[in-house]
């Protein structure tokens, strides 16, 4: 990447004054398409949800955005990428919930300092999954813990990844080691939820709209939701609160970000564009139609918002001793 | 008909074999340096240092078996023939060509680049220099084409062509 | 019958229907040209599908292979070089059929056969693979790992005549698997500190390198790509009394088709091998064995069958399982993870309509062999005729657009020249280079579903044979492995004669 960057930079110096002259870029931008990069597989959430972005952005920009799907070692390639792109904001990019970890848990020196946060556009809170014919609700299934701690096994995705430390920030607030449900890592929801009903595991920990198909299918049964309150989306099920008393919320979040030292003036015309966006009626529809929550934080708002999640995310690492 | 190229069995076992020791034990060190994680059994290295591990006893066995003139000739070593020397440098331009298009394919651009390594590709194997250009143009021009258009990936342009305003 | 009903509206997509089309025509040609095989036209065609929704995905991969083994019937017929390797078997026999006069019969058996095997294939896997699925759904880390421990090892056995070299070349792509950061820990494996290898070795790069940009190379180096192909004669009348000879060896076609689909659903196992083996069971099984050889269409229309349906039946534990059974279908379970439709059993409930369209693509694409293959063996004359400097050209086009275009990564055209350089290795020492896709694929598998297993057993190795089905796979894989040990020492004693296949 580093050599990229310089070789780049030699080049351009090598073909005179136009590229020296770089300021001048931001004029007018965007005069060409811009590239959106999404850090997820193209099918997954992230990706449904950029692709959304992209579309109703082309016609705020009068450009083409197009979703690049750079994938690979949980989402890292991707972020780093963005964060690495020439700040002339032709590359610009989806930030994930994992961005809020990599710097706890020692996966990367990479945090949102790296970026110019632009706006957060969603949501998810976390659930608590088990099967059809599992645990009534969340104090019964509690209990089965307390009883025999380290017998139930949970899944969701990877170890460390947003869906574990969903369970063990859970399991800390109920005063609970983290060993007290091991966790069985795998490299996705699906691997899990298989998992879950073939009865080899008790307990999936993913967000909500993650769960949906399965829910629908009445194979698997939410406890409970770790929001702060209940969401319009799912009213009849209850907030960890409610449901056992304790205070635990935490959900997945995307956003839009370009990288670190973005020109002002496309920060400013991004800022509005993505302002306009959320406020579509289509893409409340399209969110809507997959069950993505929206929720929307504007530039700077969302850089404090990070910061924010980025310590709460590293309180729960740290108790879950995943934290380096 | 062993030509040049083709190694009898025993050697190329032998070396096969010696290949593969040195490489399932380079992999097993190097698994065994990754550090485990908290609440797992086995480190992320475990599954890795197996895999070396075979790797290496696979290859002991391979030496083995050369060395006990067990080796067996199979279908797979089929005799590579004489090659000339314009092809043996078709080949280098083939494989060097890879390695500056991962290069420079930013930096010069898709079109440039993909049409002088195609056409040189064609000149070194005898075809016309006329006719070499015009169909390498075509290709890269609709690969290029095909790409941005029909499938929305752009294929980079070409910095130095971005800079001087070209593109 | 709803889900029959908008899985044909899926599939009467105009778009769709185009796409399939023109998959048929780059399979035909690409079978037809000898050296260009069925593997190297799906890997040249991934970087296109991974761009189109999943079921135009793996209808361009269907109709690509079925048209690809089909054609590759044909320069061997009328040159003696099998246009890929699937045909090598019978490439002889028809070849002896051609200089006794016979090349539009022999033609038009292993296209009518091909056809007959492709359909019996498809309903198999129509009826086997729902069923299959269903018991599926019950299938934990435990019974996964079992699975993928089978594929490997079937993997390992069938796929060279020297098994030792086939474990090698899966150990190669095992360890390729485990480059980078790690799915499930996060941990950095083999990167050396380089961001770029965070995203590990790519598969599709990786495979254009193996199975294109090598043969490229090998073809250069080995003095091939000079040689212009042979021009083949002139053939008419290819239907004319195929209908006898199936009425007359319908027992053939069966049997090739069936032999083909079990030996296609075995992990590792392909079209290639079903071919040789059923050739062979031909020849064991016919009355007049002293005819096979000398050009006659027996054992051409049991092989002919069997290396199509074969193509079907790989298609069963790779849509069920997410185990591919051979090549092809291992890269079309990496184009299918990549689409977001992971394989799987929850695919059956989930996406039930897409999985009836795409048994309606298995259908229509080895119907449509008919009107193409007789097509192709019209055009072989002028498919023959081109150039090879040319075609050569623009298949590295397509390896490069392909390599750098699925990820957008500089990175993945060096990835590919990598791996072309390791396959041109492998193939001078031996190695076969197959098995280092299913590899690839099947590590992942069976590591991830190893460590999920342990911490649900809380680190007990007796966890393997708690659940029911578990333990059965589990002394299924034992006795994979203790098979041909057993056979061996059998050998060895002298029990069993030589039963060597080909």
């Amino acid at each position: 990447m580093t050599m990229t960057t310089t070789r780049r930079g030699v080049l351009a110096a090598g073909l005179g004054a136009a590229a020296l002259a770089r300021p001048a870029f931001a004029q007018g931008w965007p005069t060409r398409p811009v590239s959106l990069i999404v850090p997820w597989a193209a099918g997954g959430g992230t990706d449904a949800t950029g692709r959304i972005v992209a579309t109703l952005l082309e016609r705020e920009l009068g450009r083409p955005v197009n979703v690049v799907n750079r994938t690979g070692g949980g989402g890292l390639v991707g972020h780093t990428e963005i964060a690495n792109a020439r700040a002339d904001g032709y590359t610009l990019g989806v930030i994930t919930t994992e961005l809020s970890l990599y710097r706890t848990t020692g996966a990367a020196q990479l945090d949102a300092r790296n970026f110019t946060p632009i706006a957060l556009y969603n949501t998810d809170p976390q659930g608590i999954h088990v099967r059809a014919d599992g645990a009534r609700d969340l104090a019964q299934l509690v209990g089965q813990i307390r009883e025999r701690p380290g017998a139930l096994k949970a899944s969701g995705a990877n170890l460390g990844g947003a869906s574990h430390l969903a369970l063990v920030g859970l399991l800390s607030a109920l005063g609970l080691p983290a060993n007290a449900v091991p966790w069985v890592p795998t490299d996705g929801v699906a691997p899990s939820m298989q998992q879950l009903t073939a009865g080899a595991i008790q307990i999936v920990t993913t967000t909500m709209p993650e769960a949906r198909v399965m829910a629908e299918a009445g194979q698997v049964r939410t406890l409970a939701i770790m929001n702060p309150t209940r969401d319009a989306a799912y009213p009849n099920v209850p907030t960890v609160r409610e449901a056992v008393g304790a205070d635990w919320a935490l959900g997945g979040w995307r956003g839009i970000a370009g990288p670190r030292n973005l020109a002002p003036e496309v920060a400013t015309r991004m800022r509005d564009a993505m302002r306009k966006v959320v406020a579509d009626p289509e893409f409340v529809r399209l969110m809507g139609s997959r069950h993505f929550g929206i929720e929307y934080v504007d530039g700077p708002a969302f850089a404090t918002w990070l910061e924010a999640a980025e310590r709460r995310f590293g309180d729960a690492a740290r108790a879950a001793g995943l934290a380096r | 008909m062993t030509a040049r190229g083709a190694l009898p069995a025993a050697k190329r076992d032998l070396l096969v074999g010696a290949l593969a020791m040195a490489g399932g034990a380079a992999v097993v060190w190097l698994a065994g340096q990754i550090r485990g994680m908290p609440g797992q059994p086995f480190s992320p290295g475990f599954f890795p240092g197996i895999v070396g591990g075979l790797a290496a006893l696979l290859g002991a066995v391979l030496v083995l078996r050369a060395a006990l003139g067990r080796a067996p000739r199979i279908e797979e070593d089929e005799a590579a023939a004489e090659a000339e020397p314009a092809l043996r440098i078709a080949a280098l331009w083939v494989a060097g060509g890879i390695a500056a298009i991962a290069v420079f394919l930013e930096d010069l651009g898709f079109l440039p680049l993909l049409v002088g390594w195609l056409c040189g590709f064609q000149m070194l194997l005898g075809v016309g220099w006329a006719r070499a250009v015009a169909l390498s143009a075509v290709l890269a021009f609709g690969a290029q084409q095909a790409f941005t258009r029909l499938l929305g990936v752009p294929l980079p342009p070409g910095d130095w062509l971005i800079t001087l305003g070209w593109m | 019958m709803d889900q029959l009903l908008s899985a044909a509206a899926m599939l009467a997509d105009p778009q769709l229907l185009l796409v399939i089309a023109v998959s048929c025509v780059f399979g035909l040609f690409v079978g037809a040209v000898p050296g260009l095989t069925a593997t190297m036209a799906t890997a040249l065609l991934v970087p296109f599908t991974f761009f189109m929704d999943p079921l135009a995905a793996v209808a361009a991969i269907v109709a690509c292979t079925a048209m690809a083994i089909t054609a590759g019937d044909i320069p061997g017929c009328l040159i003696r070089v099998p246009g890929t390797p699937a045909s090598a078997a019978y490439t002889d026999e028809t070849y002896a059929m051609t200089r006794k006069g016979l090349a539009a019969q022999a033609l038009g058996a292993s296209l009518v056969s091909s056809v007959i095997g492709g359909l019996f294939g498809a309903v198999v896997l129509m009826v086997a693979a729902p069923a299959l699925a269903s018991v599926a759904l019950g299938f934990s880390a435990f019974e996964y790992f079992w699975l993928a421990l089978i594929g490997l090892s079937c993997a390992a056995f069938v796929s060279s005549a020297d098994p030792l070299r086939g474990i090698l070349s899966l150990l190669i792509g095992l360890f390729v698997a485990t480059v980078g950061m790690d799915a499930v820990s996060g941990a950095q494996r083999f990167t050396f500190g380089s961001t770029a290898l965070t995203g590990g070795l790519s598969f599709v790069p990786a495979m254009i390198g193996l199975f294109a940009v090598a043969e490229i190379l090998r073809a250069l180096l080995s003095g091939e790509a000079r040689r212009p192909f042979a021009q083949p004669q002139k053939v008419q009348g290819v239907f004319h009394g195929v209908g006898g000879l199936m009425r007359r060896y319908w027992k053939n076609n069966l049997r090739g088709s069936v032999l083909g689909t079990t030996i296609g659903a075995l992990p590792g196992a392909g079209g290639d091998i079903a071919a040789w083996m059923s050739y062979a069971l031909a020849r064991r099984c016919s009355k007049t064995p002293e005819k096979f050889g000398t050009g006659h269409p027996e054992g051409v229309i049991e092989a002919g069958a069997a290396n199509n349906a074969g193509l079907s039946g790989a298609w069963i534990p790779a849509l069920v399982f997410g185990i591919p059974g051979d090549a092809v279908t291992a890269i079309a379970v990496g184009v299918l993870i990549m689409q977001g439709l992971n394989p799987g059993p929850q695919l059956f409930t989930s996406q039930a309509d897409t999985l009836y369209a795409i048994y309606m693509i298995f259908i229509l694409a080895n119907l449509l062999l008919l009107p193409l293959g007789w097509l192709a063996i019209r055009m072989a004359r002028p498919i023959l005729a081109v150039p090879r400097p040319q075609l050569m050209a623009a298949i590295l086009l397509f390896c490069v657009v392909g390599a750098f275009a699925i990820n957008n990564s500089l990175l993945d055209i060096g990835v590919m020249l990598g791996f072309g350089v390791l396959g041109l290795l492998m193939g001078r020492v031996g190695l076969p280079v197959a098995p280092v896709i299913l590899g690839m694929v099947l590590g992942p598998l069976l590591e991830q579903n190893f460590l999920a297993a342990m911490v649900i057993a809380d680190g007990r190795f007796m966890g393997f044979f708690e659940r029911p089905v578990a333990a059965g796979l589990g002394v299924a894989a034992i006795l994979v492995w203790l098979a041909p040990l057993a056979l061996m020492l059998a050998r060895r004693r002298g029990v069993v004669g030589a039963a060597a296949p080909g």
